[in-house]
């Protein structure tokens, strides 16, 4: 990358909002801008000025929606947790964006602001782990989908990342697998486990371990998805396995476990 | 819960419920916008349908990254040029019958000047924006339009003015400042604080 003094790239700004820079002046600029409050808001006003320049009240074109709209049907977007800015969450809207799914037969977006520091590294990690996943099977689409309770479940797990005082558990496994768990003060959790693999029977459970190593069946889910569960607090572990039907022992070894933090 | 007056809200409401996969949101902020981020690709690229894949990909990028327009750093309009004017001169650099365009363009401003009055003024630009721009010195109102409007870099926009670079580069800056400066003056939503 160029090197580039702060003066350098001050004279820079408005070449590069006119996209009228070479490739490695535009990298040393988008590389200077989130440390410079300064250069970002010149930035901000040159990129007003651009669109002013444009401004042109040319129609829409016929037929473009349309293909916008097909395309969004055709494919669904990465399921992944993401940050709202702020000022959009406080656009006379509650802070914690509910999941809303219009348009779409799963809730698959958890919107979430003012996280706490703990929560929004747990968010950054599973919105990495989760990112770009497009296997969508049609038959857990519909059941989630049928259940508006995931909507609302989704939203209370939302609720419960930004609670400061809820633990978090990541649960990975050797093959990849991976999905997340948050547990409230109260024993309440949400397991997180939309980003497992579609299962062609049997169910998904969860069991949490003590440090003593008592076991207890926590829930199952027949596939990937996002449920509650309550757990006693003394809790360290979390594990999932995959069973033929919700059973009080497992019967298999994990497939995915995590550490409560 | 779906009937509210979405033509009502805030640019940065709609991406909010473009965020919760409100497609009606997405269809509101295509009303408001689509036009001038057609116009802008459209302008730099001739090509109508060229322009109208622009505004499909500038649209559904919204759809998939909302998150990416923060509306503390300018409005939504500005956001989605921003992404029009950025995907056009991509298109554009990569387009292999750039050299021609450029020799073409050359010699056009060898044989006594671009067009540039017809260039710009066939735009359908607000009144203000116009005054601001007619108060600006002749190069670096040029250098400007040869960037924005030309998808040029300031390096090349030197070649075809015959200046040096610098020169260049600190004209843009210079007209873009007063610009900025005018345009606050006339108080169409720019800070125009001088850093």
């Amino acid at each position: 990358m160029t090197e580039l003094s702060h003066r350098d790239i001050e004279e820079l700004l408005a070449a590069f909002c006119l996209d009228a820079v070479d490739d490695d002046e535009r990298a040393a600029i988008e590389a200077h801008l989130p440390a410079c409050p300064r250069c970002r808001a010149e930035v901000a006003d040159y990129r007003e000025v651009a669109a002013l320049l444009a401004n042109g009240d040319t129609p829409a074109p016929d037929g473009v929606w349309d293909r916008i709209v097909e395309a969004i049907e055709e494919e669904p977007p990465p399921l992944r947790l993401q940050l709202v800015p702020r000022e959009i969450a406080n656009d006379a809207e509650p802070a914690v964006a509910p999941v809303a799914s219009r348009g779409w037969r799963s809730p698959r977006r958890i919107a979430i602001s003012a996280l706490s520091a703990a929560a929004a590294v747990a968010i950054v990690v599973l919105g990495w782990q989760v990112h770009d996943l497009r296997n969508h099977d049609d038959k857990i689409e519909q059941q989630l989908a049928s259940a508006n309770a995931t909507r609302e479940t989704l939203s209370e797990a939302n609720q419960a990342m930004l609670d400061p005082s809820s633990r978090l558990a990541r649960l990975t496994g050797t093959e990849g697998q991976h999905a997340l768990a948050v547990l409230q003060q109260d024993g309440t959790g949400y397991f997180l486990a939309s980003d497992l693999p579609a299962l062609s029977s049997g169910v998904y459970e969860l069991w949490s371990a003590n440090a003593n190593g008592t076991v207890s069946p926590l829930g199952s889910l027949d596939g990937p998805g996002v449920s509650r569960f309550t757990a006693g607090d003394d809790v360290t572990q979390l594990m999932v396995t995959v069973e033929p039907a919700f059973v009080n022992t497992p019967t298999n070894n994990p497939i995915a476990q995590g550490s409560v933090v | 819960m779906d009937r509210e007056d979405l033509t009502e809200l805030s640019d940065a409401g709609l991406v909010l419920r473009v965020s919760r996969y409100r497609q009606d949101a997405l269809a509101e902020a295509y009303r408001r916008h689509a036009g001038a981020v057609f116009g802008l690709a459209r302008r730099l690229l001739a090509d109508p349908a060229t322009a109208e894949e622009i505004v499909q990909e500038v649209f559904l990028r919204l759809w998939n990254e909302p998150e990416k327009f923060d509306p503390g750093r300018g409005s939504l309009r500005a956001y989605l040029l921003a992404q029009s004017h950025g995907r056009s001169v991509d298109r554009l650099r990569a387009d292999s019958s750039r050299r021609q365009r450029e020799e073409r363009e050359l010699r056009r401003t060898a044989e006594g000047g671009y067009d540039l009055e017809h260039e710009v003024w066939d735009l359908t630009v607000a009144a203000t924006v116009k005054d601001a721009m007619v108060k600006l010195p002749d190069e670096e109102r040029t250098a400007i339009e040869l960037a924005y409007f030309g998808g040029h870099s300031y390096r090349e926009v030197a070649v075809l003015l015959a200046q040096p670079e610098g020169t260049v580069k600190s004209r843009i800056r210079a007209g873009m400042r007063k610009m900025r400066t005018e345009l606050a003056k006339s108080g169409v939503g720019i800070t125009g604080e001088e850093s």
